[in-house]
């Protein structure tokens, strides 16, 4: 039988084999289920047997060829909990079926004019109540019945994908069985995981997320101390005569009061320091996001003691809830002063002034809706005519302005409150002025903000009503998709993490962990798309150093990569206007894809990148003379040296640190080539080269 | 209204959307022009970011001017320019008296010695727009008063919806024959990635306006070489996904090109270089390296170019006397070096600068010192070749809530096209009329096709 099938396999474009005896070994998933197609029949057929495996590649000649997709099983005996996998050749169609599910087996069994049993094709685990366990990958079923195409099955881990074949004419059957994940695949994923929620993988890491599972590893990373830059005390806007940089030793903590004060060079030292060094990587990756959605520019803000201020609290505030972060933006000093919020007064009849507008409009265009009325999908909602529909009209954003009046500085410490604060003071929140407030009765898109509130409840109330447009939660949802995962998500996926910013399970709107969470953790985010073409993002100029030096185990007082990224268009605290370093939505003229980061990638910026990584690769980095307490970078390559006397071993480390174990065999090659031109005593050179190409190889600058 | 609205829209996603090559061959650039490729011709672009409020860079001087600007704009407004303090100027074409900004002091000179012109009213429309065709709505640009979008609708040309190229760059789509197999893009920004400068066929090589452009990784041992080609080979992996296939072409291209720009960048021009002040002035800067790649034009083989420079900071919602004063000053001090070095260089005649905004300003004083966000605007164009000495297109009604006012805070309906601006500038550069709907596609809708500023 075993002979007829297997010529059946070639000559009908069906496949079929017998199981052939399997011995048990250690819990690893030790099956491998490689996934066929063959063109001419329009035939997909999966098969965890390696004799099969032999015989398709061998086929190709009529058609067989390996689609390049595989999951993980399990063989016999390996793991308790796990069920047989019954397999099915129904000879009338040519096509197999596949079911973890008993009472779908033993309905087959009744049938054998129909469907030949073909034993147990490998071992997997039944969902419960409709949803496979955590760190185990579900497998999806679609069946074509023949109405377009011939009878078929196919097996999708990619839910999004999975969910495209309903337009091809399939029927979605829905979960089929759920799979083990290699280790192999888990530390991959554990390697993507880390360049979506941090600032780049440390070797060690990888086996801490391993260890600690995705969701283990959020909740850690979620209760993690935050980072605190050193605080500041206010400083005058016009900096006195006695602010100098004092060249003439000894140094001390003071001696450069104009630099490390008036300007942004020690926000973006300790940017870079804890970045590099600390361990509350997802909580300064998420106030990192948060400070390119609600953007400052040190351009205005100027004074170092506001920009920390205002940054600690993004960070302080990573995971609080948005209708609380968007009152702290609003009223944070300065942020009301790089958007002019800071003493709008109301309007004056006499000198003809009216209020400020910047402030108004920019909140609803970028820190809240966007500018058109979205699907919860994140898709434009369309009139009548087909035209997208503005999200608020120039009425909104002039009454707004009006709500927004009566707001000065802080009064600085020592000073006695003005009827306006003139003295520019940017740390911590505005205070009230309500002279200078203007009562009207004004309507914000379509609700009533009424005179007869107090100030700070006018103000509220315009923020509630902001909070709870339709737009909010696929706005902020599509942002921290794109920050971290992917530059075009699919619809399906923007819907999923948006509902859950609707409801984060215990009714509440707006609960940032739970959104964060949604991200990292969606089916797009971990699971099989990331084999699509257009999928996933370019690292960020800040990114692509940060993740080589984390691979590099630096430890950093951030003063040489304070400027790095500079040259590639993100000077980190310096956005060129409120519009962040690139926009969310830049799309590239060739391919139509959407990639916010090649905004800023130009002939400029390309070298750039090559040669920061070259600098630090090669470079030394002392602790700079003019910087109090520094301590310059050192970088700790053990992980690759100890193992780098073997080309392939070395490999391995960084395919496994910086390529997410996804490195083809023909990169390899090429990489082999130039590290084996290194002495295999030169274990320090061969780590070298291979970390530079590595993080120059554009495979690696694109995150997927 | 609507058949011709529909007509051009289709046009336009013929254009921009569905830009396979095929289509575009109707856009192609005619075998004449790349023989006629004898002289040498450059466009200066000159983004002011944030939206130069030019109400108080042109101003009415004489006692009507003047008292009309002074009725918004008064000294309690907080954004007085006193008349004595102008810079006046008499445009040959008019019989009013007007006034630049203090601040451009060094380019004032130029216009009475006609090579600065200026152009009144001039932003984003579909089609010449009445107020109560606006009123009505229906084909209005799409989100006036936003930066981002007002943006990239004075770099695109287009402003009935978002295009992936800008006008910079379809001009250097139709004279890229001209510079014949030269490797140099026509398009140079010195400013970073700009809609502007992306064709739908060419690409702008974009260079820093400081220091050298190439590869660190420069040696020459046997490791280093290894390295080198190593990497070369890892830029052909990959490829099948877009993003990495994207990354490794701007790479590739950003390495070869280094290797003919970096000799020149790298090198110090005196005659340019004694020419500026880029001290504490990044558009000088900028500037400085437009010249001396000019400079070097025959070492790059080519006869066009188009260069993009800019300058931030004009969002001046607050404190705008100050801020606006300082950004002026940079600006007249770059462009009067620049024009200068053009002089030295022999080219005055044939390089045209011109300025783009992302928007006006409200007339109307905003809290703070400042002004808001508006819409049409007046703009500088500075050259040899330029008809100087003369103010194009209409300047406006300065009342609130008058004629020209949109709203009831001085937003002016701009009188003349962006269209009508690029599409004359297009013209001086080469582009046959059979062609000017490549760069300005909507250009059909405006019955003046040549401003005749230059």
């Amino acid at each position: 039988m075993r002979k007829t099938l297997l010529q059946r396999t070639l000559s009908a474009f069906a496949s079929v084999a017998a199981l052939t005896g399997i011995s048990a070994h250690a819990a690893e998933p030790s099956a491998t289920i490689v996934e066929f197609f063959n063109a001419p029949a329009n035939k997909y057929y999966i098969t965890a047997i390696p004799s099969e495996w032999t015989l398709l590649d061998s086929a190709a000649n009529i058609g067989w060829k390996r689609t390049g997709v595989t999951f993980s099983a399990y063989n016999a005996g390996q793991e308790a909990a796990a069920l047989p996998v019954c397999r099915y050749f129904a000879p009338a169609v040519a096509s197999h079926f596949f079911s973890v599910n008993k009472a779908e087996c033993d309905l087959l069994a009744t049938r054998p004019d129909l469907f030949v049993n073909e034993g147990i094709a490998w071992y997997a685990e039944a969902p419960a109540n409709g949803t496979c366990a955590s760190g185990t990958t579900s497998l999806f079923r679609t069946f074509n019945n023949g109405n377009n195409g011939p009878a078929n099955h196919r097996y999708f881990a990619d839910y999004t994908f999975y969910q495209t074949y309903a337009a091809k004419g399939y029927a979605l059957e829905g979960l089929s069985m759920c799979l083990p994940a290699s280790t192999a695949e888990k530390r991959a994923d554990a390697s993507r995981l880390l360049f979506q929620a941090t600032f780049g993988a440390r070797p060690a890491d990888i086996d801490t997320v391993v260890s600690r599972g995705v969701n283990g590893w959020l909740d850690d990373q979620f209760n993690a101390t935050a980072s605190r830059y050193t605080p500041r005390d206010w400083m005058p806007l016009n900096r006195p005569d006695t602010c100098v940089n004092n060249t003439t030793p000894p140094l001390t903590a003071t001696s450069y009061c104009q630099r490390d004060n008036y300007g942004m060079f020690q926000p973006q030292r300790e940017f870079f320091q804890h970045a590099i060094n600390n361990p509350d990587q997802l909580r300064q990756r998420t106030a990192w996001a948060w400070s390119q959605f609600f953007v400052t520019s040190g351009l205005d803000v100027q004074m170092a003691y506001g920009m920390i201020d205002y940054q600690q609290m993004l960070r302080d505030d990573a995971f609080s809830n948005f209708r609380s972060l968007i009152s702290k933006v609003t009223l944070h000093a300065a942020m009301g002063r790089y958007l002019d919020m800071v003493n709008n007064l109301k309007p004056n009849t006499t000198t003809g002034v009216v209020p400020n507008e910047n402030y108004a409009r920019e909140l609803m265009q970028l820190f809240s809706l966007g500018l058109y009325q979205l699907n919860n999908d994140g898709t434009r909602k369309l009139n009548a005519n087909g035209q997208p529909i503005d999200a608020y009209s120039q009425d909104d954003v002039e009454n707004l302005a009006h709500v927004f009046t009566g707001w000065t500085y802080p009064t600085v410490p020592g000073q006695v409150p003005g009827t306006i604060n003139r003295a520019a003071n940017m740390k911590g929140m505005m205070e009230e002025r309500g002279a200078q407030h203007d009562y009207s009765t004004q309507t914000l898109m379509g609700s009533t903000i009424s005179g007869s509130l107090v100030q700070s409840q006018r103000l509220d109330a315009a923020l509630d009503i902001i909070f709870n447009q339709a737009n909010v939660p696929p706005f902020v949802a599509t942002h921290f998709i794109k920050q971290l995962v992917t530059g075009q998500p699919s619809p399906s996926y923007v819907d999923r993490v948006a509902k859950v910013f609707q409801d984060n399970g215990s009714g509440v709107r707006g609960d940032m962990k739970a959104v964060i969470r949604a991200v990292l953790t969606d089916i797009e985010a971990r699971g099989a798309s990331k084999w699509t073409p257009d999928y996933g993002h370019q690292s960020e100029p800040v990114l692509a150093i940060t993740r080589l030096a984390r691979a590099m185990g630096a430890q950093s007082d951030g003063v040489y990569f304070r400027n790095t990224p500079t040259n590639s268009g993100q000077t980190v605290f310096i956005s060129p206007s409120v519009f962040n370093y690139y926009p969310p939505d830049f799309v590239l003229s060739k391919s139509g894809t959407v990639a916010p980061e090649f905004a800023i990638y130009n002939t400029t910026s390309a070298i750039n990148r090559v040669n920061i990584a070259y600098n630090t690769v090669y470079g030394t980095i002392n602790p700079d003379p003019t910087v109090f307490g520094a301590t310059g970078t050192q970088f700790d390559l053990t992980p690759y040296t100890s193992v780098a006397a073997n080309a392939n071993t070395l490999l391995d480390k960084v395919n496994e640190v910086l390529f997410a174990g996804r490195m083809t065999a023909s990169t390899r090659a090429i990489m082999k080539t130039a590290v084996e031109t290194v002495a295999a005593s030169d274990t320090t050179g061969r780590s070298r080269m291979a970390l530079y190409l590595a993080s120059a190889a554009p495979e690696t600058q694109v995150l997927r | 209204m609507s058949h011709i609205h529909h007509s051009r829209r289709d046009f336009l996603h013929t254009l921009t959307a569905g830009a396979t090559l095929a289509s575009l061959t109707r856009f192609g650039v005619s075998p004449a022009l790349a023989q006629s490729a004898t002289d040498y011709k450059a466009l200066v672009c000159i983004f002011l970011f944030g939206g130069n409020d030019a109400n108080n860079m042109i101003i009415g001087a004489d006692t009507a001017g003047y008292a009309a600007y002074a009725a918004a704009r008064g000294e309690a407004s907080g954004i007085n320019i006193a008349q004595n303090e102008l810079l006046q100027f008499q445009p040959r074409n008019s019989t009013r008296v007007f006034g630049m900004n203090p601040s451009l002091a060094r380019i004032h000179p130029l216009f009475a010695s006609g090579q600065l012109a200026v152009l009144a009213n001039v932003g984003p429309l579909n089609r010449p727009l009445t107020m109560a065709q606006y009123k009505a709505g229906g084909d209005n640009p799409y989100q006036l008063f936003s930066h981002s979008d007002q943006q990239a609708q004075w770099q695109s040309s287009i402003s009935d919806e978002p295009s992936r190229t800008g006008w910079g760059g379809r001009l250097a789509d139709v004279m890229k024959s001209m510079n014949g197999t030269a490797a140099m893009p026509v398009t140079t920004s010195i400013a970073g990635n700009v809609l502007f400068a992306q064709g739908t066929t060419t690409s702008a090589l974009t260079l820093p306006s400081t220091g050298t452009f190439g590869l660190s990784d420069a040696g020459s041992s046997a490791t280093a070489r290894a390295r080198q080609q190593a990497l070369s080979a890892l830029l052909g992996e990959g490829r099948d996904q877009t993003l990495v296939a994207e990354t490794a072409d701007g790479l590739a291209n950003a390495i070869n090109l280094s290797t003919i720009v970096n000799p020149v960048i790298s090198a110090t021009n005196t005659t340019v270089q004694s020419l500026f002040d880029t001290n504490g002035n990044s558009l000088a800067a900028q500037l400085q390296q437009v010249a001396k790649l000019i400079a070097a034009r025959d070492t790059f083989g080519v006869k066009r170019q188009v260069f993009f420079v800019s300058l931030g900071g004009f969002d001046t919602h607050t404190n705008q006397l100050t801020v606006q004063n300082g950004l002026l000053t940079q600006v007249d001090s770059a462009m009067r070096s620049f024009y200068d070095a053009t002089v030295a260089l022999g080219v005055a005649n044939q390089v045209t600068t011109f300025t783009q905004t992302d928007f006006g300003r409200t007339f109307k004083p905003a809290a703070g010192g400042g002004s808001d966000h508006a819409w049409g605007n007046h703009h500088l164009i500075m050259g040899g070749a330029v008809k100087g000495g003369a103010m194009y297109g209409a300047f406006p009604d300065v009342s609130l809530r008058g004629p020209d006012d949109v709203s009831s805070e001085g937003r002016w309906l701009p009188t003349t096209s962006v269209d009508q601006y690029a599409a004359t500038l297009a013209s001086w550069f080469g582009v046959p009329a059979a062609q000017l709907n490549t760069v300005a596609p909507n250009l059909d809708a405006f019955a003046v096709k040549n401003l005749g500023f230059v």
